[in-house]
């Protein structure tokens, strides 16, 4: 639980360090990096970086209606843990035929100082868990991780096994509007009939859904 | 037997999230094999477990309530006066057919502070509260987890299990030179307690250790779903 340690001291040092960023860059003089013109220096930038996430975080929390082009599906409970900006989410998917393959998940951020960025883990309702480190820029945050591969799945005859798995997720959640996630799933898939050779294939699709805030 | 309920696979893209694109996609990139089968635990390489059920079996165990016993070592070395005694609750709820496990966490020490009052690592717990949950991790045979503080920090990792006890490793920004954090929770058949044991090296000494004890509470089982139990 090492970052919790100094997180405190890091979010409580933003503000003065932050005041005095301009003075400290000058003193640090080659250790500050040139960005589009301006001296940034790299301590300060990363207090900025880590307070940006901090109030990006906190955006999460409160209760949402999940929706699919207008259509609602089901509901979302985010609470801050702590006085930090750590978020517990559970997702209830009540829509039927969304509860198969959705059904409840918990889903949790958090702040990653080692990294650092914006620590994200999702456990599926199959006990699944997906997740990692992700980046914000501007009002997103975007991950790049592969995702759980499941078992050969029938369907009729045909038999579709997926060999590999990999997604790519976006999460806007900008000031006072809802949240948008865009989640589009790459998988390597192996489909099989009886009587004929297994042919192999690229699927790609996008999940695309709104969390629209209750309260 | 472990089976995902998901059915991506075969799912039409008409009953997916609206709107659907479906398309041919570019070759997936290569993944990292990060296929550790081994984990080093104090010094000695050790087999991780490659069988999926008893991955499984071993998350079971976590589900219960407890209470918390053992120490903070503020230094990592051992010295009385270092030591702070921890107590505490936490709550364990099974999720999904594995079960995946979600914790909340209640854990309290006295406080301690430097000469000059200044916040010392570890000296302020932030396991009050603090959320942790495991799920299985089935491309890689582990169990990711994420623990989430009370001021908003988090660890998060792929571990792997070793014999019963989980174990995690990562590089850490705690302590300047070669900081590494090691985690592991212990979770025996007998369901008795699990043991949880962070420690934060530096240079490969010991430089600040929670040694957690989660007993059992008495009438609290594994048990996650009715007539089904785990051990």
């Amino acid at each position: 639980m090492k970052a919790a340690l100094i997180a405190p001291v890091v979010l409580l040092a933003c503000a003065a360090l932050l005041a005095s960023g301009e003075v400290a860059a000058q003193a640090r003089g080659g250790a500050a990096k040139k960005k589009e013109g301006v001296a940034v220096d790299p301590v300060v930038g990363r207090i900025d970086a880590l307070a940006d996430m901090d109030t990006w975080l906190r955006r999460l929390a409160g209760r949402f209606r999940i929706t699919v082009i207008g259509q609602p599906i089901g509901e979302a409970d985010c609470v801050g843990i702590g006085t930090g900006s750590g978020v517990h989410c559970i997702y209830r998917f009540a829509r039927p035929g969304w509860e198969d393959r959705w059904g409840v998940q918990v889903r949790m951020f958090g702040l990653d100082l080692d990294a650092p960025g914006i620590n994200y883990l999702r456990l599926n309702g199959d006990s699944t868990a997906e997740g990692g480190v992700t980046k914000l820029r501007g009002d997103t945050i975007s991950f790049i991780g592969d995702c759980p591969v499941v078992q050969p799945e029938r369907s009729g005859p045909v038999i579709v096994t997926v060999l590999n798995c990999w997604q790519e997720l976006q999460m806007h959640a900008p000031r006072g509007r809802n949240i948008r996630i865009r989640n589009r799933i790459h998988q390597y898939q192996m489909i099989s009939v009886p009587g004929g050779r297994p042919s192999r294939a690229n699927v790609s699709f996008t999940q695309e859904w709104q969390l629209e805030r209750v309260r | 037997m472990y089976r995902p309920t998901r059915r991506w696979a075969i799912v039409p893209a008409v009953l997916l999230a609206n709107p659907v694109v479906l398309a041919a996609a570019e070759d997936p990139p290569a993944q990292a094999d990060e296929q550790l089968d081994e984990v080093v635990v104090s010094g000695t390489r050790l087999k991780s477990e490659r069988n999926p059920q008893k991955v499984i079996d071993w998350m079971a165990r976590l589900v219960g309530s407890f209470t918390f016993e053992g120490h903070v070592d503020l230094r990592g070395r051992g010295n009385a006066a270092d030591l702070r005694p921890v107590q505490g609750t936490a709550i364990c709820t099974g999720f999904g057919p594995a079960p995946a496990v979600q914790c909340e966490l209640r854990v309290r020490w006295p406080e301690a502070r430097g000469s000059n009052g200044e916040p010392i690592p570890g000296g302020l717990s932030y396991f009050d509260p603090a959320v942790i949950v495991y799920g299985f991790e089935p491309n890689r045979i582990g169990i990711r987890y994420m623990l989430v503080g009370s001021k908003g920090v988090s660890t998060s990792d792929l571990a792997r299990l070793v014999g019963d006890t989980l174990v995690s490793r990562k590089p850490c920004t705690d302590f300047p030179g070669d900081c590494q954090r090691l985690m592991r929770v212990t979770a025996a058949p007998d369901l008795r307690q699990v043991e949880m044991h962070i420690e934060l090296q530096v240079d490969g000494v010991k430089a600040l250790e929670y040694a957690f004890v989660m007993v059992r509470v008495p009438g609290s089982p594994s048990v996650v779903h009715p007539g089904r139990s785990d051990e």
